[in-house]
């Protein structure tokens, strides 16, 4: 931090990731509104404490071994080689507290690593966290209103601190061994974040079975409708702002990037791929717009699968938007919305699958549909800056899609719900279910509120004016 | 006991600047025990709340009575 140029670049990168953490909030301020507004009044206090404990718990999950495993893992480990050390990630490492980058106090971290990582551990680590915020809170709405908290939060630290780090070590790292065997290319996460989270979520719903009352005895599906749209739309509203946030997260802010003599500084991709905000800020608005006009025409104008078609266009044209003209990002999220609607319509049909919130077609079918078709849109483009790795191509994308949505998204859930479910602590007591979810302290609120109406009704029966 | 006595000498020289250093292992075994602590507690509440609930709603109308929001005494 001697030279002034060098110090405005560490405090500027610091400065860009500390606001893409404030500005992802808000993706979790959305995710609690939305299944707030979906869920019936007698859940709304349990509909929200989970959602909203899932942040302590993979807040410090992730401190106690997530980061760690993004840097250790990008190996398999076992399949391009071990375990990669990264001593600034372990938790009990002094770079991982508050540090100046001066002389280590320890001989686990050389000066260059204090140098490197004082400054930007920290909001590295904090930005990485609201992905895993994320991923875990697009669970939590697909399993309102029947989920042991105690079963989700397990979930949502298997997803949160787990399996979404491990597929970002994989596939989202610039020297995960699906970038380098697959050619595996996920700019904004189509697969890494949505995918994984919709096949988790996907699993915990078949375990669970449909809420009561979902189905009516011929199978025919019932529309629990919000009981607050506006509260719903409030929130999807919110979701799209924290995911700008989540975009510019996705990129290192500067750096330089040419190789060889000379310097480059731009803008890259989680790859270390030039890139700029200008490029993905459009294709986002784009990818929107194509979600929004979709999800319309596909629901006839229905606000709950318009505004999730917003979000399903995002991300399924996420994967390539460093990379798309604009209308190629519009059409992608157009198809996207499109797909994840009919899949969604079908699998409730045909599985008896209630996903309360529609999560897993926005997030996984929207998700693995991007990772997919970017591998045909971007078929022999670099997939990293190591021209040894392979490159982007449809075979490698459909695989990773697979390794998203299902071998680390659907199976890990899978057995951590069959756990739950044999110990008889995956589903809410029927009786429970049935009168409502808010007991115990939660329900002595309305009990109060019981007590204030009974005191107004013998004012009201003694003649008060 | 103060990691850094001073802030007038060369800051280049300094390094992690939280109260004792060198204990971060023990601060990791214990916050991952108080982690595991915390769901110990919640799940034994949670399955007791439960036990407790679902028994008053197996009593004459009640589940009925809390079906239609009416309050159960």
């Amino acid at each position: 931090m001697a030279s002034e140029l060098g110090a405005l670049t560490v405090i500027f990168t610091e400065l860009y990731y500390w606001l893409t953490v404030v500005i992802m909030f808000f993706i979790h301020v959305g995710f609690c509104m939305y299944e707030v507004g979906v869920s019936r009044h007698k859940n709304h206090m349990h509909t929200l404490m989970k959602n909203t404990m899932l942040i302590p718990l993979v807040t410090i999950t992730f401190f106690f071994f997530g980061w760690w495993i993004y840097f250790a893992f990008p190996n398999g480990p076992g399949i391009t080689g071990g375990l990669v050390s990264a001593p600034w990630a372990e938790p009990w490492n002094e770079l991982m507290g508050p540090h100046m980058g001066g002389n280590p106090a320890t001989d686990t971290v050389t000066a260059d690593d204090t140098v490197l990582w004082a400054r930007l551990n920290g909001v590295f680590w904090a930005a990485f966290l609201l992905f895993s915020w994320t991923a875990a809170s697009i669970v939590s709405g697909a399993v309102i209103e029947r989920v042991r908290s105690f079963a989700f939060w397990l979930l949502a630290i298997l997803v949160g601190s787990v399996t979404w780090v491990i597929d970002a070590a994989w596939g989202w790292h610039p020297d995960g061994w699906m970038v380098q065997l697959l050619g595996y290319h996920d700019a904004y996460a189509s697969g890494v974040i949505h995918a994984i989270a919709g096949g988790s979520a996907l699993a915990y719903l078949y375990l669970l079975g449909p809420r009561i009352g979902k189905f009516a005895a011929d199978g025919t599906p019932r529309d629990l409708r919000p009981h607050n749209p506006w509260l719903v739309s409030i929130g999807l509203f919110l979701i799209y702002t924290g995911f700008w946030g989540f975009y510019a997260a996705c990129n290192v802010p500067i750096i330089d990037v040419q190789d060889g003599d000379g310097t480059f500084f731009s803008a890259t991709n989680i790859y270390l791929q030039p890139t700029t905000l200008s490029a993905i800020t459009v294709n986002f608005l784009m990818s929107l717009s194509g979600g929004l006009l979709t999800g319309y025409v596909m629901s006839r104008g229905n606000g709950f699968w318009t505004y999730s078609g917003g979000l399903a266009g995002i991300i399924a044209a996420s994967a390539g938007n460093d990379l798309y003209h604009p209308i190629q990002a519009l059409v992608t999220a157009a198809a996207g919305t499109w797909f994840m609607y009919v899949v969604h319509n079908w699998v409730e049909r045909t599985f008896k699958i209630d996903d309360a919130v529609g999560a897993v077609a926005v997030h996984g079918y929207a998700g693995f549909f991007g990772v997919v078709v970017a591998g045909f849109w971007l078929w022999g483009y670099p997939s990293s800056p190591n021209e040894a790795y392979a490159a982007i191509n449809p075979v490698g994308q459909f695989a990773g899609a697979m390794i998203m949505f299902w071998v680390l998204g659907f199976f890990p859930a899978l057995i951590l719900g069959l756990i739950m479910k044999a110990a008889g602590i995956l589903r809410i007591p029927r009786a429970i279910e049935l009168a409502g979810l808010d007991i115990g302290e939660v329900q002595s609120h309305y009990t109060i509120r019981d007590d204030i109406r009974a005191a107004e009704e013998e004012l009201a029966r003694s003649g008060a004016t | 006991m103060a990691t850094v006595e001073s802030w007038a000498g060369n800051i280049q020289d300094i390094g992690p600047i939280y109260p004792f250093v060198g204990t971060e292992v023990i601060l990791w075994v214990i916050g991952v025990a108080l982690w595991i602590a915390w769901h110990i507690w919640q799940a034994l509440n949670e399955n007791r709340e439960y036990r407790e609930e679902a028994a008053k709603y197996t009593k004459g109308e009640n589940l009925l009575k809390a079906i239609r929001g009416d309050r159960i005494t």
